[in-house]
């Protein structure tokens, strides 16, 4: 073994002894053969003959004993490697040509690849990752977070679980000397440590109870490794010190390990606090001991030997897990249920919205490598048929069928190299760039993209894969050549070769579900943008107000806030301005309980309303229109309660009527009981309808709203954002800054953005696809346009003599054209019959994905092939008037 | 590769070579020319197959090559059958005799 690897490195260091000594084994074999044969009566010439017949070609011995040793291999492939490295260089526009669609290819599915791998696949950096259960809770309308409460009365029952734990992503302000700034934190019950067996890098992580209720709020904190690192600079005597977070004094009290950052993907989180901290940033209005709160991701480890099923199993055995007595908790009017599902990749936001946009991206990625393979394959096979020539010399001179193949593979697989060298620089970026358009207005983009082994090997496969499907037929094609074909007839075969037969319909094909898919993407994107949705963002600025105190309630700093709308009303250039509780299409949702009283009496209520609490000047800042009686006007501030509510709040309460002037109370209508009986409800006059306005998403129906004023309210809640038209972005959040610094100084200063760009992040799904597939639509249409234009041509130059024989025996040459197009257009009515039939499947698929567009839309079938037929006809028109301009007699003169 | 006269079967050339060499040491052409005489031209073996043949035992030590003049002074590599090689030949031998038992065992039955 030892000495065959030393004889094979030795052969290999020195190529020229081995061969000189195979030569004369062979010189020698040949001496005595001939006198052997002399000896037996041949005459010398004849012997000679003869034993040169039986020996063969000396090269193919030569190279049958070379490859008897392993180390042959290796000299072949170098060579092979050294050869195809020389054939790259003698054709530079090829190799850059086929390494860059390579590379666009690679790049596109790396950059999606890790976006999927960060967001879905990624296992979380704990001990067998495997055994966690994720929990959640459903109503009627979709998945919930837990409540303290319900998850309290839940962690009693841990079922084949060894324990749970209760976490909730949270930013909070860090406080240090005069400066603050907001920080990621999970607040987190002390449970999570033995849950996850999370060991801490220094120090310790809570006590097991911390944060639970009952227990009084520990005033500590653990601090992740990177933040130790690159805020403490991995001070090791670093436990004990104390920070400030939201004015309060945390003592660090452990390190986490390196790569642990919470249980989000998308929410890496400085430091994990007890979730009793949630007290402390809330105040009186804290959420931990409300049932209908639901704030908090609920995880548990599954007990050895334990499965998920016997986990569901659990939940359905017992279905009043998180029951006080009497039956499912009623929540919002609805029943809940519990369902758990693997937690091996912890939870995340980003996941909810992005899984099946992430699925049908990767989908679209699949088929781009394909296409880019194919483009290769047939530059490829290009190359090949202008070299039949070279094989068959090779062929004849003894190289073997594996030797020839083996070469172009290795010309693909060197393409493959480049391809994947450029196909993740590009994917890499690329892949920030598109974090950069999912993650959301306040926080910096936050999904943490590592290259890891996973990311690599995939890419790596990629590329190979790629490679071979690009070279495979060329090399099969390479092989098949036969030793004795002579110049011309390889010529013959190149022409009669099917070249492109089947590549350029697969081309279309696959061109077309891409282009397709991006039509309808972008029409949806266009519906949602173009579509009425009660604002009008373009103008609009909203700032997030810091608070001088903890306190909203405190009403001195309500004032403030009346105080700042007022002065911005008064800047030059801003037109009007508003305080509002809640800005609109962030995603989030408000729900309050109002009824009406019809004239006998008859009560119509709904616990589903909007109640967004605004100044006069909100109407005509967000552009919302009035569209009966009239919206709110200062003098409405000393007086009666008023409203104005949505049309959908209008025909819900007061329908086949004219609301205004009718009233709208709080509550549901019944007789209130408890606390609140002492005080009456509040009682609104209806004084305008509105249109209704998309408040919680684009994407979701307009909710029903009822606008309400501030001033009017008895001791308001502290406005949580301004928002101010103006003719000018930047002066507006200039302004905003600039007065809220002077009317609320102590206040962290408001964080500004405009409703253009709220709409771009709550669009940002829809802009992903329609962006991302409309790149891969654009890279199509070049791929399908650059295969039938280098068919075309190559064809054109192949058949220069048959057509100038043609046109000297009197074909015109619009027939030459003709017939040419008569052939291009076959392959691509094949290709675009079977690439219709796929679009639709593929759009079918898509369907959930889609908005106002049906997805077998004719129309838009039909803008997808004028596309294509738009970028096919230009790649047809350069070589078909090459072929209508060739010379009859200049062709037929050249052989 | 094989004969014209007939294949050999698939690897057993070189338990050939092995045989061949037990007698005596001998040059390449030599050992060909031998196999063609005791199968009575059954077995042709020429240079494609011998000298790989010839290369791979040289290079797993069961046979040891080495120039010498040969009986009419012309320069030759002779190969001489070491012990390894003996060992090799020995077991071959006794498995290809368990091998032609068993599948005359099947032609007969």
């Amino acid at each position: 073994m030892l000495r065959s690897l030393i004889a094979g490195i030795w052969a290999l260091l020195h190529p020229e002894g081995r061969n000189v000594q195979i030569e004369d084994e062979l010189k020698s074999f040949f001496d005595a053969s001939v006198e052997d044969k002399i000896r037996n009566g041949m005459s010398l010439e004849s012997a000679r003959r003869v034993a040169q017949v039986e020996i063969g070609s000396r090269e193919a011995v030569r190279h049958k004993v070379w490859s008897a040793g392993w180390e042959s291999t290796v000299d072949s492939l170098t060579r092979d490697l050294r050869f195809a490295v020389r054939q790259l260089r003698k054709a530079p526009g090829f190799a850059v040509t086929a390494v860059l669609t390579l590379a666009l290819g690679i790049g596109a599915n790396t950059a999606i690849f890790l976006l999927t791998y960060s967001l879905l696949l990624k296992s979380l950096p704990v001990p067998h990752p495997g055994e966690l259960v994720r929990y959640s809770l459903y109503n009627n309308d979709g998945e919930l977070e837990f409540s303290y409460p319900l998850y309290n009365s839940f962690r009693a029952h841990p079922g084949p679980t060894t324990g749970m734990f209760a976490w909730s992503d949270q930013d909070t302000s860090l406080e240090e000397g005069e400066t603050s700034s907001r920080v990621p934190v999970g607040l987190t019950t002390g449970s999570v440590f033995r849950v996850l067996e999370v060991r801490p890098y220094l120090g310790r992580g809570f006590e097991e109870q911390a944060g639970e209720k009952g227990q009084p709020l520990e005033h500590e904190a653990v601090v992740s490794y990177g933040y130790w690192k690159s805020h403490f600079h991995g001070d090791s005597h670093i436990l004990g010190r104390t920070v400030f977070l939201d004015r309060t004094e945390m003592t660090i009290v452990g390190v986490l390990p390196p790569g642990f950052e919470g249980i989000s993907p998308d929410h890496a989180d400085d430091f994990l606090l007890p979730l009793s901290f949630e007290r402390v940033m809330d105040g009186k209005y804290a959420m931990i001991d409300e049932i209908e709160a639901f704030w908090l991701q609920v995880m548990g480890r599954l007990k050895p030997g334990e499965t998920l099923q016997q986990a569901r199993a659990a939940l359905s055995a017992s279905p009043g897990l998180i029951d006080d007595g009497s039956g499912h908790p009623i929540v919002f009017g609805s029943r809940i249920w519990l369902s758990a599902a693997a937690g091996r990749t912890g939870e995340s936001w980003l996941r909810h919205t992005y899984t099946r946009p992430l699925a049908a991206l990767e989908a679209l990625c699949g088929l781009m490598m394909l296409l880019c393979a194919v483009n290769v394959a047939l530059v490829v096979l290009a190359r090949v048929s202008s070299r039949l020539h070279e094989f068959a010399v090779r062929s004849a001179l003894g190289a073997a069928r594996g030797r020839l193949m083996s070469q172009v593979l290795m010309e693909t697989a060197l393409l493959g190299v480049g391809g994947l060298a450029l196909g993740g620089y590009l994917g890499w970026e690329l892949a920030h760039a598109l974090v950069a358009m999912i993650t959301s207005i306040e926080q910096p983009p936050a999904l943490d993209l590592k290259a890891g082994a996973v990311i690599v090997l995939f890419t790596a496969a990629l590329s190979l894969g790629a490679a071979i499907v690009a070279g495979l037929w060329p090399a099969w094609r390479a092989s098949r050549t036969a030793p004795a074909m002579d110049l011309k007839q390889a010529r013959v075969l190149r022409r009669t070769g099917h070249l492109g037969r089947w590549l350029i319909p697969t081309q279309v094909a696959l061109g077309m579900v891409l282009i397709y898919t991006a039509v309808l993407m972008t029409g949806t994107l266009r519906n949602y943008l173009k579509e009425r949705s009660g604002f009008v963002p373009g103008g609009v600025t909203f700032g997030h107000l810091g608070r001088q105190s903890s306190d909203p309630l405190n009403q001195g700093q309500v004032r403030k806030a009346f105080a700042l709308v007022e002065a911005l009303e008064h800047q030059p250039g801003i037109q009007s301005a508003t305080l509002l509780s809640m800005p609109p299409v962030r995603g989030w949702m408000m729900q309050g309980r109002y009824f009406s009283r019809g004239a006998e009496g008859e009560i119509r209520a709904s616990q589903r309303i909007w109640n967004e609490g605004v100044t006069p000047g909100y109407f005509a800042t967000l552009g919302t229109r009035i569209v009966e009686g009239r919206g709110f006007a200062s003098a409405d501030i000393g007086g009666d309660r008023v409203c104005v509510i949505s049309r959908g709040a209008a025909n819900l309460f007061f329908p086949g009527k004219n609301p205004i002037g009718q009233y709208l109370t709080e509550g549901d209508g019944q007789p209130p009981k408890g606390k609140a009986a002492k005080e009456p409800p509040l009682t609104y006059r209806v004084i305008g309808v509105a249109e209704d306005a998309r408040f919680q998403s684009l994407l979701t129906p307009a909710p029903m709203n009822l606008y309400m004023l501030y001033q009017q309210e008895k001791d308001p809640f502290f406005p949580g954002f301004v928002a101010v038209r103006s003719s000018s972005d930047a002066l507006a959040a200039e302004a905003i800054r600039r007065e809220a610094a002077q009317i609320l100084p102590g206040a962290d200063l408001p964080q500004t953005y405009t409703f253009d760009r709220a709409v771009d992040d709550d669009l940002s799904q829809q802009r992903l696809l329609s962006s991302v597939s409309g790149g891969f639509a654009l890279l199509a249409l070049a791929l399908v346009g650059a295969g039938l234009y280098g068919v075309l041509s190559r064809a054109v130059t192949e058949r220069r003599r048959e057509i100038g024989i043609r046109m000297a025996l009197g074909a015109q040459r619009e027939r030459i054209v003709r017939s040419l197009a008569r052939g291009a257009a076959l392959r691509v009515g094949v290709g675009a019959v079977i690439g219709a039939g796929l679009a639709v499947l593929a759009a079918r698929l898509l369907q959930s994905l889609l908005y106002g567009v049906s997805e077998r839309s004719v129309t838009l079938g039909v803008v997808t092939m004028g596309i294509l037929l738009g970028a096919l006809t230009l790649a047809f028109i350069v070589p078909a008037a090459r072929a209508a301009s060739i010379e009859p007699m200049e062709a037929i003169r050249e052989e | 590769m094989g004969a014209e006269n007939g294949e050999l079967v698939q690897g057993t050339l070189e338990m050939l070579v092995l045989k061949t060499l037990a007698l005596e040491s001998m040059h390449g052409y030599g050992i060909a020319l031998r196999i063609e005489q005791i199968s009575k031209g059954v077995f042709r073996v020429n240079p494609g197959s011998l000298l790989p043949a010839l290369s791979r035992l040289e290079r797993s030590r069961r046979i040891r090559g080495e120039w010498r003049a040969s009986e009419n002074n012309r320069r030759a590599r002779y190969y001489t059958l070491t012990a390894k090689g003996r060992q090799a030949l020995e077991q071959e031998r006794r498995q290809w005799g368990r091998q032609i038992a068993a599948i005359s065992r099947i032609l007969e039955a």
